[in-house]
């Protein structure tokens, strides 16, 4: 134990002082000011002459501005951190050489790794955290209206999805380099999963939803069968952890949508039925919703995790 | 423990990676407050003895106790009581050597206020007393070994297992650091066991050695009695190379 | 009417002329021709005449006749009526022009009409009382005697002179309703009479009489003679009161001459039902795809028993609302019928409130409830994912201990 605290100390003080990290904090923290500044005062003119807006706190989050939403900004480029934070955890140690000795010290071994496990997560924590409160307190400052308890609730758990989604890429990052031995291709490899997981995965979503339910775009196609497509899209699509990641966050954020789906069938019938009262789900109810996505990232964090620890655990030690 | 002189003992250690055998059933002693030197060539097998003494590496049979204990059930304690050089140590080149070594005395369980002390004795001790605000990056290798030297003086440890710790260093370096290791043996009680193919050296300062080739020990015994083995009784000059020659060819 | 006595008036004028005629037959008439005047009328000539003398009374009752004063002269004259011998147990009086009079001016060729009361005593029986009126003029020149006979019988007006008559005896409605029976009341006694107004019928029930086409309550009415008037009764039922034929007793009574008329009200009862849930609470919590169960009541507010209720819902598509009973064949007045409803939202069906309306739909009335149904997210998954993530961490656990002392 006691070795993990001072590993995880050192660590997340060489997190801090990294310039790499500190640059892209910086980086990921003034386009996230930059959005929400936009959004608010955008925000801010739409809501002129309404008494009591409601749900405008959320908002902030999820309207996007004339580029992209802050939610839209964290999920796609919130993996990057993930990723330098950890790419080159292991395999850097080892090519200094100062795995083998850190090995040798009356500690455990698992401390090394969930030591840098650790220290990245709260490294990850205090980042979301300090651009969750700015972006608030910059809400506050441009929109006047403060967020009610559900509101506070809501941007709580956004948050600790945020951090296992980054964590999940910090434990694909500390994986790869354990796996690879240099650090250029750990970084390579990190980001090509990125990318992967990121374009390539919506794009054969859309494929495999064309070869398996194919549309002819010139007739058209009837609600069942756009449904049945849609539906094979989400399913690929939702092998991306992005894609879990954003469509839990946007259910959660936003209290007006009642599925994380994207394309749902509904009758007429239905459609007055739903208007009638056409109230924003508590919260309890949203995160009932998203349970399965939360559930599914949390587990391929930990499972991430897990494996890079046994690969650690049952890798030799010594150098070159 | 007092009881018997022994601190490490191997029997019939053996690793075997795939296909290739990297130590081949070795068996040896080392005695309380000796120098013990592990020769062989690149490859021999010497860092992964090394390594399974320390529970680094589990061995694929045999065992090895240090200070009556395995060194894979305990292996805290055997850490707590052995220190360890790697070869080529390597150090956080943001850190200072200050850092780096506080660092490891917080591993290790001291407290701030004790390691600082130990620091600077140590450094004081290896001659790094202007050198170790400067960052590690801007060592040389020599100045890395002492420092690493210098780790080893504030862990306080029984036993000290030195990879290669001479190796790519200019004549005044190796000779600090063959009077450093004789300290740890003369003047803190330390029982070293060193690897090396620098052969000069190891004559200088072991007072047995083991010769490992190809994963095996083919020889174990003071330098004297290796010489009467194989270069006959009379002979009064010889060199641990000539011995270690005429294994080598052997094998 | 007005015609008939006014020929009759110009008959007894002819009559009064030819008599006078043949009074003129004497020097008198000699003189007014010898006069050499165009006007043959005599000089002076009154006549005072009952139009009728001979009347035919019920005991007790007013008579009221006109008493006409002719001036056949050239002069104007003024004529004081007396009356010799009044009979007696009548108190007769004469009447111009709503007050008591004594003379009357009757200028030449004209004559004058007043009204002569003769009000009986309590206690005037039956029998012939003869009144004798004389009048002369004022310098008592010329009189004129007529004479009156009152024959009082004891029996009483016949019912034959006040007649109720009503073209719609019978109206139906439920309980609510103000049943309105339209009567003709018709006087067809000599005389104009004040009629009292009533009406019996059922306890707690009201009733209440209004002109024609007013809507003031009146409790009389003031008929002339011969003539009749319209008059609306209104009932209202008890609100309370059951379903049958009820009937109304309608009388008019004036003095100790009444009619009656019957009237029937139907009371056929409200069909009123009301669908609701016992605690008042309109909305309930599902899941999708699982049935959800909640009571509803039915009651009959009306008071006629409501027939065939069933059940229709309205609903978003895929969901399914079944009712248990389906169908209440009968639910009395101020009954209540427990239904189970039973509704399953789609398997589909997204998290949050949807609306579903039930109407009971009797054969008279309906009634609606609208539910809001809230789909809550199943908990099942929560439960299972927080299981699969007890089961990862604690195999993480699994793998520190035994991968992590090393």
């Amino acid at each position: 134990m006691r070795g993990m605290w001072v590993i995880y100390r050192k660590e997340l003080a060489d997190h801090f002082s990294s310039n790499r990290f500190v640059i892209l904090f910086a980086l990921i923290t003034m386009v996230s000011l930059i959005t929400t500044f936009m959004v608010g005062t955008s925000l801010k003119k739409e809501l002129e002459g309404i008494a009591r807006p409601s749900l405008v706190f959320m908002m902030l989050f999820t309207s996007t501005g004339d580029l992209f939403s802050l939610a839209q900004f964290i999920a796609f480029f919130g993996p990057l951190i993930g990723l330098v934070l950890g790419f080159d955890a292991i395999n850097r140690e080892r090519i200094n050489g100062t795995l083998s000795k850190l090995a040798a010290q009356p500690i455990y071994r698992d401390a090394i790794i969930n030591g840098k496990f650790m220290a990245g997560v709260v490294t990850i924590k205090i980042m979301l955290l300090s651009i969750v409160l700015l972006i608030s307190g910059l809400g506050l400052f441009t929109l006047g209206v403060t967020p009610g308890p559900e509101e506070v609730g809501r941007v709580l758990i956004y948050l600790v999805i945020s951090i296992f989604y980054i964590s999940f890429w910090l434990g694909v990052a500390i994986l790869f380099s354990i796996f690879f031995r240099n650090i250029a291709t750990s970084a390579l490899a990190a980001i090509a999963l990125w990318i992967f997981f990121s374009f390539f995965v919506t794009f054969g979503a859309s494929l495999a939803a064309n070869a398996l339910v194919p549309i002819d775009q010139n007739q058209g196609a009837d609600a069942e069968r756009l449904f049945a497509h849609a539906q094979v899209q989400k399913a690929v699509s939702l092998l991306s952890p992005m894609k879990l990641y954003s469509d839990a966050t946007s259910t959660i954020l936003d209290p007006m949508r009642k599925t994380t789906r994207s394309l749902i069938l509904i009758g007429p019938m239905e459609r007055v039925s739903m208007d009638r009262f056409n109230r924003p789900l508590p919260l309890g109810q949203s995160i009932l919703v998203v349970f399965p996505y939360i559930v599914f990232l949390i587990l391929i964090t930990l499972i991430c995790f897990a494996i890079s620890y046994l690969a650690f655990m049952r890798q030799e030690i010594r150098s070159g | 423990m007092d009881t018997s002189k022994i601190v490490v003992e191997a029997t019939g250690l053996t690793k075997v990676y795939g296909s290739k055998t990297a130590v081949d059933n070795i068996s040896f002693a080392v005695d309380r407050g000796e120098i013990f030197g592990f020769l062989g060539p690149n490859g021999a097998g010497k860092t992964t003895t090394v390594l399974m003494m320390l529970g680094l590496t589990e061995p694929s049979a045999g065992r090895v106790e240090v200070m009556g204990l395995d060194p894979r059930f305990a292996s805290i304690k055997v850490k707590q009581m052995v220190g360890y050089l790697p070869e080529n140590v390597g150090f956080y080149g943001d850190l200072t050597g200050r850092q780096n070594l506080l660092y490891v005395a917080r591993l290790n369980g001291l407290t701030d206020k004790v390691s600082h002390d130990r620091i600077d004795q140590a450094l004081d001790a290896v001659g790094l007393k202007d050198e170790g605000d400067k960052r590690a990056a801007a060592y040389s290798r020599g100045m890395r070994q002492r420092l690493g030297i210098a780790e080893l003086l504030i862990r306080e440890p029984d036993i000290v297992f030195l990879d290669e710790p001479t190796l790519g260093l200019d004549p005044d370096g190796i000779n600090r650091m063959i009077s450093l290791i004789q300290s740890l043996s003369l003047e803190r009680n330390m029982t070293v066991l060193l690897s090396s193919h620098q052969l000069h050296q190891v004559q200088r300062i072991c007072h047995r050695v083991g010769i490992m080739i190809k994963g095996k020990l083919v020889a174990v015994g003071t330098i004297d009695e290796l010489a009467k083995e194989k270069l006959g009784v009379e002979q009064d000059t010889f060199t641990l190379e000539e011995i270690y020659m005429k294994y080598f060819k052997e094998a | 009417m007005v015609t008939k006595k006014r020929t009759m008036t110009r008959r007894l004028i002819t009559f009064v002329i030819i008599c006078s005629l043949m009074w003129c037959l004497s020097p008198h008439l000699a003189a007014a021709v010898i006069t050499g005047d165009k006007d043959n009328r005599p000089a002076r000539a009154i006549t005072v005449a009952v139009q009728y003398s001979g009347m035919l009374v019920p005991k007790g009752d007013t008579v009221r006749v006109d008493l006409v004063v002719n001036n056949t002269g050239r002069a104007d004259e003024t004529v004081l009526l007396d009356l010799p011998q009044p009979p007696k147990g009548w108190n007769i009086s004469f009447k111009g022009a709503n007050y008591a009079v004594t003379s009357v001016f009757v200028p030449g060729g004209k004559s004058e009409t007043l009204a002569l009361t003769a009000e009986p005593d309590k206690d005037t029986g039956a029998g012939e009382y003869t009144c004798l009126i004389k009048g002369r003029t004022k310098d008592g020149a010329l009189t004129s005697d007529t004479s009156l006979t009152i024959k009082v019988t004891d029996q009483a007006i016949t019912s034959r002179d006040i007649t109720i008559t009503t073209s719609y005896p019978e109206l139906s409605g439920p309980t609510t309703t103000n049943f309105e029976f339209s009567l003709e009341v018709s006087n067809k006694s000599g005389q104009d009479r004040i009629f009292n107004l009533s009406a019996t019928g059922p306890e707690k029930w009201e009733f209440s009489f209004k002109p024609a086409y007013e809507a003031k309550q009146i409790s009389s009415l003031r008929i002339k003679a011969g003539s009749s008037q319209a008059v609306a009764v209104e009932v209202k039922p008890d609100k309370q009161a059951k379903l049958g034929t009820f009937p109304v007793n309608v009388e008019v009574n004036s003095g100790q001459s009444k009619a009656e008329a019957q009237v029937r009200v139907i009371i056929t009862g409200t069909y009123e039902i009301k669908a609701g849930t016992p605690s008042g609470l309109l909305s309930l919590s599902a899941q999708p795809g699982k049935p959800s169960n909640l009571s509803i009541y039915v009651k009959n507010t009306g008071s006629a028993v409501q027939k065939g209720v069933s059940f229709v819902s309205f609903k978003p598509e895929n969901w399914k609302v079944e009712f248990k009973p389906e169908k209440i064949d009968a639910i009395p007045p101020n009954d209540m019928k427990q239904v189970e409803v039973n509704i399953t939202p789609g398997d589909e069906a997204l998290v949050g409130d949807y609306s579903v309306a039930v109407t009971a739909q009797g054969e008279k009335a309906s009634s609606d409830v609208e539910l809001r149904v809230t789909v809550k997210a199943s908990t099942i998954w929560g439960w299972v994912g927080l299981l699969l993530i007890l089961v990862v961490v604690l195999g993480l656990a699994l793998v520190f201990r035994y991968a992590g002392r090393r």
